[in-house]
């Protein structure tokens, strides 16, 4: 299965992971969850907190389309109402040329199987955090691959060999969970629209859980090659309570003649 | 992918210079050391306060410790791979259907599914030279496998399987201790992966236990039970497969592009050859 790239195509999903939803842990009731007096998820309880004290970050999230900036593009839509990515002219033309003319289907990692990077691959498919002391994973439902975050003091690599998914240390500022990556390779694209970065790309993530069934992660992108100044989106994801992730592995064997890069 | 000698070579021909930059060398204070300050591989299992025996490390097969370490020649790279085999060493007990299916794709020769991309599952991805990783959560446990950036969850929250599952690579897997062992239950796996590197197919019937053990810091050990009556003529169990702490240490990032697209693969063959150098 690939991405969807289109209408067609995230129809055809929806309808087959409709169809076969019902035969997995779709539905389990999990314990730990806060409940109301009719049973349900109650998602403006409490965000829960781990042995150590921190926010529990764990969970199945969804990104939320909900919009500070509807009349932008991509990643834009999440920055403040009016705000453009400050893109330099290298970036601009790369952005022009990918979306101009249809090579972005053939450019995109996912359509050959590969992951989507960060925070692409985030987006919109479900996430799943698990939080240990000293690591937190992401776990991702598209093409079952993993993202680990280290928060057991390390410092980031200095001089990493670049990577699909980076290198990600993190550490709490109080109820704020701070991640810092770098050393990703140039394979990957910030978002769905085909917006650039370079082997000097670092984000840093905040991220926050207001009550129990929400979640906000504040990207700051800074790269100086593609963007003039570092610039923020902020994206919230909504808690996908008492269910689980599906297994979403990727074959692109058979399509494979018709991917061509470049 | 993994049996391709001629591959393996000249990815770590193409590639030895990248080794240095990785959180490689990474010290772990939660590890006991000697009196030299080196990780004591010999001192006894962590636990938890609760007294459950703790599987977290990043853990390499071990041929050197394992019955049925192939003959020289079949490598992955540097190091031989394992082959499966039964407890007691029979041959394993195929039924006639089954049998003569696996001995024509032995003459056909066929690539098992990580040869297009596809995961090693169980037991197969515990036979190549690619490490894995244990993480303990709360009411879960993920399995990370290095190889194509792959995880498995197994629940430890009690829960029982889905009464009618849709067929999966991993399955759905259930996990708990008993005594010093983790036991993991499996169900409801798809027949595309194989249990051995050898074209071992198996039924959506097929349930399988794992039973992980860790006699010391720096082992890990895990038998298997098959349970397969499509296949096999009865239940049967692995030989006892070890692996080695690989400490200090964290799992590199391998995806694999399908090996078609030489522009989009640097960073798979990097990773490869990293783990070469950290077989050394």
């Amino acid at each position: 299965m690939m991405k969807p790239s289109n209408l067609v195509t995230s129809l055809f999903l929806a309808l087959g992971l409709a169809f076969t939803a019902h035969a997995q842990w779709i539905s389990v009731p999990l314990p730990g969850t806060p409940r109301t007096s009719d049973g349900k998820p109650n998602l403006s309880a409490p965000a829960p907190r781990a042995s150590d004290g921190h926010l529990d970050l764990s969970g199945i999230w969804k990104s939320r389309p909900e919009y500070t900036n509807p009349k932008g593009r991509g990643l834009e839509r999440f920055m403040p109402a009016g705000s453009r990515v400050p893109m330099t002219p290298a970036a601009e033309k790369f952005y022009a040329e990918i979306t101009g003319n249809g090579r972005y289907d053939a450019a995109d990692p996912s359509e050959r199987c590969l992951p989507d990077g960060v925070p692409n691959h985030m987006l919109p498919l479900p996430i799943k955090i698990v939080q240990t002391p000293g690591l937190i994973l992401t776990l991702f439902e598209e093409f079952y691959v993993f993202r680990q975050i280290f928060t057991d003091g390390r410092k980031l690599p200095v001089d990493p060999q670049p990577t699909w998914f980076g290198y990600s240390v993190a550490h709490w500022e109080k109820d704020t969970l701070v991640v810092e990556s770098s050393g990703f390779n140039e394979q990957t694209y910030l978002d769905g629209e085909g917006l650039p970065h370079s082997e000097a790309l670092r984000i840093t993530e905040r991220y926050r859980r207001p009550d129990f069934g929400h979640l906000v992660i504040e990207f700051t992108f800074t790269d100086p090659k593609y963007y003039q100044r570092p610039w923020t989106a902020i994206i919230p994801f909504d808690l996908m309570p008492d269910t689980e992730l599906i297994e979403h592995f990727c074959e692109n064997e058979k399509d494979l003649g018709s991917m061509i890069r470049k | 992918m993994t049996l391709r000698l001629g591959v393996a070579l000249w990815l770590l021909v193409a590639t030895t210079a990248t080794g240095s930059a990785q959180w490689l060398n990474h010290r772990d204070p939660s590890l006991p050391r000697t009196a030299d300050d080196q990780p004591d591989l010999q001192a006894p299992p962590p636990r938890f306060a609760d007294g459950r025996i703790d599987l977290s490390g990043v853990w390499m097969p071990d041929p050197k410790a394992t019955p049925g370490a192939a003959p020289v020649g079949q490598t992955s790279g540097e190091d031989p791979v394992i082959r499966l085999r039964t407890e007691d060493g029979t041959p394993f007990p195929l039924l006639p259907a089954a049998e003569a299916e696996y001995k024509e794709r032995m003459r056909r020769g066929d690539h098992g599914p990580s040869s297009r991309c596809m995961p090693h599952t169980i037991v197969d991805a515990y036979l190549v030279p690619e490490p894995i990783k244990f993480v303990h959560a709360a009411r879960v446990t993920i399995l990370l496998q290095e190889e194509y950036q792959h995880f498995r969850q197994i629940f430890t929250d009690g829960r029982a399987f889905p009464p009618d599952m849709q067929p999966a690579w991993y399955g759905y897997s259930v996990g708990r201790w008993e005594g010093d062992e983790f036991v993991i239950e499996t169900r409801g796996l798809n027949t595309q992966g194989w249990l051995d590197l050898t074209p071992l197919t198996h039924t959506e019937s097929l349930q399988l236990t794992e039973r992980f053990r860790r006699p010391n810091v720096g082992t890990l050990q895990v038998q298997a039970t098959v349970n397969d009556p499509g296949k096999f003529s009865r239940v049967w169990r692995t030989q006892t497969i070890s692996f080695r702490l690989v400490p200090e240490a964290d799992l590199l990032e391998y995806l694999c592009d399908n090996n078609r697209m030489p522009e989009l693969t640097a960073p798979n063959r990097g990773s490869q050859a990293r783990v070469m150098q950290r077989h050394s």
